[in-house]
């Protein structure tokens, strides 16, 4: 699996405590050009100033919550075709189906171990290779 | 009550006593009368007794709400926030131990296995499956230690449940806080706090479902199997 661990991954959890393991979890895994921000709306800026090749959001966030962030990238002209990843404590089945219709990439809930956001971020950028989201 | 023979039949024993002149009879039926106006009196005070009672409850229970919404639900949130916040700064303290345990365990391993493979070059061959067997241990060792580490940094990740539960339960505080305020009870508990009854986004989700929530995933494989047939 050829992964491109130069990748620039963006963390977007309001816990910080979170936004440090899933840090730590993708340093061990080779991603060391990491980004952190709070919420939809601060990682929003982040991402339309570019150069950004993975975002890994949370759901239940104060503020703008990750599905709406998931929303605002699928309308963004640049930004459309850029991988996300949702990490998250909502487990409604209904919830799972919406982001999945909104074009998520991968769900994780947690909470999850390494091997899962390993597998879920190798399966990503397989399809990716692939052609297909 | 008596029925309204009943009350006639008394009245007209009265009047018929009085025509006899029969100052006994007289005497009986107008005790009888009597009696029965003690009995109105007494339900009527029975119901006074039993309305005051309920005025009194109301009056104190009133007092109480008043008691808590000035005192008790302003603590209630900041402690609330507070277990948050402590709970983060242990789940960092982790964290931070970790962090610095991962070098020093690679380090350690490396010089470890820098000198044993030196020592296996000058080996004689006796001794070098002796320090081979070492090795190898020394490597799956090293292998089962980080990802006991990992383990542990990942356990740290309950704190964001905790954190989200809580704040649900701060945010209802706040709510009941506001609803207080409004009839009047008013606490300075959103002054104290800074923080309102956070308005919920429309899509901003529960946080971590309660044990056997209904429509809810069981785990990750639940979560793959829905995905796969929606073709993610």
């Amino acid at each position: 699996m050829s992964v491109n661990k130069a990748m620039k991954v963006l963390v977007v959890d309001d816990f910080s405590t979170m936004r440090r393991i899933i840090k730590n979890l993708l340093r061990e895994l080779g991603f060391t050009n990491t980004v952190e921000a709070d919420d939809g709306a601060s990682a929003l800026p982040i991402l339309k100033s570019g150069g950004i090749d993975l975002l890994i959001t949370d759901w239940n966030m104060p503020g703008m919550p990750g599905i709406e962030l998931l929303n605002a990238v699928r309308r963004d002209e640049k930004l459309k075709d850029l991988p996300v990843l949702m990490v998250t404590a909502e487990a409604k089945r209904e919830q799972i189906v919406q982001a999945a219709q909104a074009g998520i990439n991968g769900y994780i809930v947690k909470p999850f171990t390494a091997q899962t956001l390993q597998a879920k971020i190798e399966k990503i950028f397989e399809r990716v290779a692939a052609g297909q989201r | 009550m008596d029925s309204h023979e009943e009350r006639l039949e008394r009245a007209r024993r009265l009047v018929r006593a009085i025509e006899a002149r029969d100052e006994r009879a007289e005497r009986e039926a107008a005790d009888a009368i009597a009696r029965q106006q003690a009995a109105f009196v007494h339900d009527d005070l029975r119901r006074i007794a039993a309305e005051l009672r309920d005025a009194l409850c109301n009056v104190y229970v009133i007092g109480e709400l008043a008691r808590l919404a000035r005192r008790e639900l302003p603590d209630a949130q900041l402690r609330l926030h507070q277990v948050i916040g402590l709970t983060e700064e242990a789940a960092h303290r982790t964290l931070a131990a970790v962090e610095a345990s991962l070098p020093l365990a690679d380090g350690m391993v490396s010089a470890v296995k820098g000198f044993l493979e030196t020592q296996l070059r000058a080996a004689s061959d006796e001794e070098r499956r002796g320090l081979s067997e070492l090795l190898e241990r020394i490597g799956s060792d090293a292998a089962a230690l980080k990802a006991r580490l990992s383990e542990v940094m990942l356990a740290q990740s309950f704190q964001d449940l905790t954190g989200q539960i809580i704040r649900r339960v701060a945010d209802l505080v706040a709510e009941l806080d506001g609803i207080l305020g409004r009839a009047g009870m008013a606490g300075p508990a959103s002054a104290r706090c800074g923080t309102e009854a956070r308005r919920a986004h429309p899509s901003a989700g529960d946080g971590p479902p309660l044990p056997g929530g209904a429509d809810v995933v069981a785990g990750q494989q639940d979560v793959d199997a829905l995905l796969a047939e929606l073709g993610v």
